[in-house]
């Protein structure tokens, strides 16, 4: 057992172990999202068909004191939509989020605000059942591959460090 | 042009950059851009040659967003009544398809032409008939008769800061044109003793604001009902004096319409023209 090896291997599990971590958090943060930009729907409902508050104004009051990927996100769209920029919401893309997932998300915030009360609120309906069936099948795809990718990782890690050692 | 300049596309704003007195922009999807002065239609041209500027849908959205807020749901009422309304009392219709539940129009989509019409005050536009509205310090009921966009409104607005002078005037601005009211006040000059009711309809101003606000006269734009003809009937029975529009093209045109049994209420009967240009005063009765 060398000195460096025991360094080597030590370096090589923590990397591994972190990289199963990091798997297991983006499976989990795109369930997250998900779940997060119902709530954001379920609110908004409100704001639009009975208050009819402007749009920009509904997503500034929900993003105060809140934090999160899907809260930054939010941000990034009410600034697109306040500078009449919304092709500009296809580059905002969380890293964390595939495009399959996330173009029901864009399209939802590319016609938000654009038509009246009651195609509103279906648009609104539409999507908040979208984002609760899409969370909820990215919460059983973390808790199965993000799952094994953790384990094996951390397994990978341990099988290095023994190796090395 | 602050106010245009806000709501309009950057391109747009440019090319009109430099024209005065801009008093109505038209959008049409795909098709050229026109403008008026007052004393001409003209279709805009680009600065650096004769090539026209058209209008698409995306400079169609980009209005409709900017005039909305971005929120055309809390506006849809507004436009389905007639017009939106932006500050500096810039008026925007819009002509596209109607949707309708059980026989009442609900929404307008896929607009397809936007008419922006700038509020255009000219002080002293009424000074040739002010000797006649007022005489011995008495305000005589004034009927102004004019086509679309003849000038009715700049009339009234300028009648309404010379007569203000040691009376208390109400303005009903139920479309915001008058006083291009925003934020609460008048953001054109209509007099200092002038009060303005903004955005309520006739109806609800006459029953309120008029007992509440105790005027010497009423100004009041665009009458055409009969219920707004007994509005004012009952304004001048009570003693305040009344200075109203109405769509026409002369006195003639007025004894087939709904106001002809108010027409003796009023002491001076201006007409006006668009030609040889808007505000142009064709003829003056004066009992």
């Amino acid at each position: 057992m060398s000195a460096f090896g025991l360094i080597t291997g030590g370096i090589m599990c923590a990397a591994s172990c972190y990289a199963g971590v990091k798997i297991k958090r983006v499976y989990s943060s795109r369930s997250r999202f998900f779940y997060e930009f119902r709530d954001f729907l379920g609110d908004l409902k409100g704001g639009i068909v009975i208050y009819k508050k402007p749009l920009t104004e509904l997503i500034s009051d929900y993003t105060s004191g809140r934090d999160g990927a899907f809260i930054d996100f939010l941000k990034e769209c009410d600034a697109c939509i306040r500078n009449g920029t919304r092709e500009a919401i296809s580059l905002k893309r969380p890293a964390f989020l595939p495009q399959k997932y996330f173009k029901d998300v864009e399209s939802f915030f590319k016609e938000v605000g654009k038509s009246g009360i009651d195609e509103q609120q279906r648009l609104i309906e539409y999507h908040f059942n979208k984002a609760e069936q899409t969370g909820d099948a990215l919460k059983k795809l973390s808790q199965k591959d993000g799952t094994m990718y953790f384990k094996l990782l951390i397994l990978l890690g341990v099988t290095i460090m023994i190796i090395a050692v | 042009m602050k106010y245009l300049s806000e709501i309009l596309p950057d391109e747009i704003v440019y090319h009109l950059s430099g024209i005065a007195g801009i008093t109505e922009i038209r959008l049409r999807r795909d098709r050229p851009v026109y403008y008026s002065t007052g004393q001409a239609f003209l279709p805009l041209t680009e600065k650096s040659g004769y090539r026209q500027v058209r209008a698409d849908r995306s400079d169609i959205e980009y209005v409709i967003g900017k005039v909305s807020g971005q929120s055309f749901y809390v506006v849809n009422d507004t436009l389905i009544k007639g017009y939106l309304f932006y500050k500096g009392g810039i008026r925007i219709g819009a002509t596209g398809e109607g949707v309708e539940k059980e026989g009442r129009l609900t929404t307008l989509k896929s607009i397809s032409g936007l008419t922006i019409r700038v509020p255009h005050e000219i002080k002293g536009a009424a000074d040739e008939i002010m000797p006649l509205i007022i005489k011995d310090g008495e305000f005589r009921n004034t009927l102004i008769i004019s086509p679309p966009a003849g000038g009715k409104t700049t009339m009234l607005r300028d009648i309404a800061r010379q007569a203000s002078k040691g009376r208390n005037l109400l303005i009903i601005d139920e479309r915001y044109e008058l006083s291009a009211f925003c934020d609460g006040q008048p953001l054109l000059d209509v007099g200092e003793t002038t009060d303005v009711i903004a955005g309520v309809g006739k109806k609800a101003a006459f029953e309120n604001s008029v007992r509440a606000m105790n005027p010497d006269v009423i100004i009041t734009d665009e009458i055409y009902t009969e219920e707004d003809c007994d509005y004012i009937t009952e304004a001048v029975r009570t003693g305040v004096a009344v200075a109203a529009s109405v769509h026409g093209k002369d006195l003639n045109y007025m004894k087939n319409s709904k106001i002809f049994k108010i027409l003796n209420l009023f002491k001076v009967k201006v007409v006006m023209s668009k030609t040889p240009s808007a505000g142009t005063v064709k003829a003056v009765y004066s009992e």
